[in-house]
């Protein structure tokens, strides 16, 4: 049967150092029966060792049964398989809540993003994957120009959206990413210049 | 209960087995023996391709997979698509290894499976042959498979070859004992060896199985035989000799292409055998599982027993599937634990409890 350590201790053993007492000669004599150093007459018992061969057949099977229920709630219940056959999926594919494609900027409805172009995302980055480009608007503020973002760099650690104060990028939900050319995978991630 | 006849009455009398003794009474023997063989070969070959399948999608949906969906239907064809390119795959031979040993080794599980399925009671007369002594021979020829093991690994010149085959000859030299004395505790309640025999003593309702005919001590004696026959299979949780994350797929390590798929198949067909034979021993092999009402009787009895066998042997198939994607690998030192101070004592004791029960008369 499968056992835990845990149960071959007898409770006077534990607070000993495991490994230091002399009563520890590897990992077999943990599962003898009824062998410990300690009173031994009385462990050598033939009750003793019946009753200690029995509780472990008993807990044994026990646990046992109780990991073969787990696998079987699995087998009967197929609506718990997570499994995606992609190609064949592909229109109805739903990606994963936590799944990370590549950075993306958030926009609203008329194309304008939350961006101020502060740069504390390009200075997170690890790789140096962002360039936040910034430019002028007709007031002499300073807004964002381009938002330079290189996939091919990135490791998808998701530093960059943490470090923004505004909450204008995260994390996309695409995973069709692959491109023959890598200039392909350096984007430009604001639609529109300027900020709110 | 109608009692089928214990005598054998051979030659039996099928379609195939009368048109041949129609057309060639000469040569008839012959004729139908080598066609008897061959269908079984048949079986042989077929059984695993749809045995690996099983198992990859009951291990599947095990883990909340899908398992094999692209070729055919649900993957049906997979396992004969991975063997038909095991079949093209190069054969290697490790420099310095045996080379005569070295391919006899994977032949011998293959024949040792094939051998113990001739004496398989499939139907009331669909088996090839019904030694006296079938307990016996079981046990004589499933030492071949960890002959062929032992010399897989013996041959192959590597180091984990080797161990792989000194540890699944010491855990299956410890567990045939076990499991000879399950079947010698069968050969006790039944008063018979052949294979045949046991099933027909299994005669009557379900409770007439041995499983459940001996009270308690029945069933406690097929948990025993699932956990010692699991050993003896060399499967998870006893899959030591294998032990890929231990020793890189063990006595198997050297083999390729079409060796290697000699093994693979083998160890399923071992399953089937395995499973088949505790079908016999405890679920009544080929009777109906009869319950006791008359009616319902009768439409079981009306599916032909081969049908029954068959469903019986999936079933236990299925259970050993169960174990293996449940349960840990066992360490080597806690699996000798477990059959020489666990299993052992109490197969004694439960010899000798049986014992005490047939004197008394205990039986259902
Ligand atoms: S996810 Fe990480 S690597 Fe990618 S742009 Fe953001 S900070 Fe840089
Ligand atoms: S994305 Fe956020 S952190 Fe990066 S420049 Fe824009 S506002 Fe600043």
């Amino acid at each position: 049967m499968i056992q835990t350590r845990q149960d071959e201790h007898n409770p006077a053993e534990l607070d000993k150092p495991p490994y230091s007492s002399k009563s520890y000669s590897g990992d077999s004599r943990h599962l003898r029966l009824g062998a410990d150093d300690s009173d031994r007459g009385a462990k050598n018992s033939v009750i003793y060792s019946c009753g200690r061969y029995l509780q472990k057949v008993a807990t044994g099977l026990n646990s046992l049964f109780s990991g073969m229920g787990v696998t079987i709630r699995y087998f009967v219940n197929p609506g718990r398989i997570i499994t995606q056959q992609y190609p064949e999926n592909r229109e109805s594919l739903r990606m994963m809540e936590r799944f990370r494609g590549h950075v993306v900027m958030i926009h609203d409805e008329n194309d304008h993003h939350r961006c101020t172009g502060c740069g504390i995302c390009e200075k997170a980055c690890p790789n140096g994957t962002i360039s936040v480009l910034t430019t002028k608007d007709r007031a002499g503020r300073k807004v964002l120009g381009r938002y330079i973002y290189r996939f091919s760099q990135c490791t998808l650690c998701n530093l960059c959206i943490e470090s923004c104060p505004f909450g204008a990028i995260t994390m996309g939900r695409d995973f069709e990413l692959a491109v023959y050319d890598r200039q392909l995978l350096t984007f430009i991630l604001n639609k529109t210049q300027g900020g709110i | 209960m109608n009692q089928l006849p214990t005598d054998t009455n051979y030659p039996v009398h099928n379609i195939v087995g009368d048109l041949v003794r129609h057309h060639f009474p000469g040569v008839a023997g012959y004729v139908n023996g080598f066609l008897t063989l061959a269908s079984l070969l048949l079986l042989v070959a077929l059984l695993p391709v749809f045995l690996i399948w099983l198992e990859r999608k009951v291990a599947a949906h095990f883990q909340a997979r899908l398992g094999p969906m692209r070729v055919g239907y649900h993957g049906l064809l997979q396992s004969t698509a991975d063997g038909l390119k095991l079949l093209f795959k190069e054969v290697l031979m490790p420099k310095g290894a045996d080379r005569f040993v070295f391919f006899l080794a994977p032949i011998l599980p293959a024949s040792a499976a094939f051998l113990v399925m001739t004496i398989l009671p499939f139907d009331h007369h669909l088996q090839v042959a019904d030694p006296a002594g079938g307990v016996i021979y079981v046990l004589g020829i499933s030492g071949l498979s960890t002959l062929g093991i032992l010399m897989a690994g013996w041959a192959s010149n590597n180091k984990y070859s080797l161990l792989g085959a000194m540890r699944s000859g010491a855990q299956m030299i410890s567990f045939e004992i076990s499991l000879a004395l399950i079947m010698l505790l069968i050969v006790m309640v039944t008063g018979t060896s052949s294979l045949r025999g046991i099933v027909l003593s299994q005669q009557g309702t379900i409770l007439d199985w041995w499983i459940f005919k001996l009270p308690v001590l029945g069933l406690v004696a097929f948990m025993m035989y699932m956990i010692s026959s699991t050993a003896e299979l060399n499967r998870a949780p006893f899959d030591i000799s294998e032990a890929e994350s231990e020793l890189t797929g063990g006595f198997a390590t050297e083999y390729s292409g079409i060796s290697f798929s000699m093994f693979f198949f083998a160890e399923f067909v071992n399953m089937f055998v395995s499973a088949g034979l505790a079908a016999t021993f405890f679920l009544g092999g080929f009777l109906a599982p009869q319950i006791g009402i008359g009616l319902i009787d009768m439409v079981l009895n009306f599916i032909p027993g081969f049908v029954w066998f068959f469903c019986k042997t999936v079933l236990v198939i299925f259970l050993y599937m169960w174990f293996r994607w449940t349960f840990p690998r066992l360490r080597i030192d806690q699996l000798m634990d477990l059959e020489w101070k666990m299993l052992l004592p109490a197969n004694l004791v439960l010899l000798m409890v049986t014992g005490v029960f047939l004197a008394v008369g205990w039986i259902l």
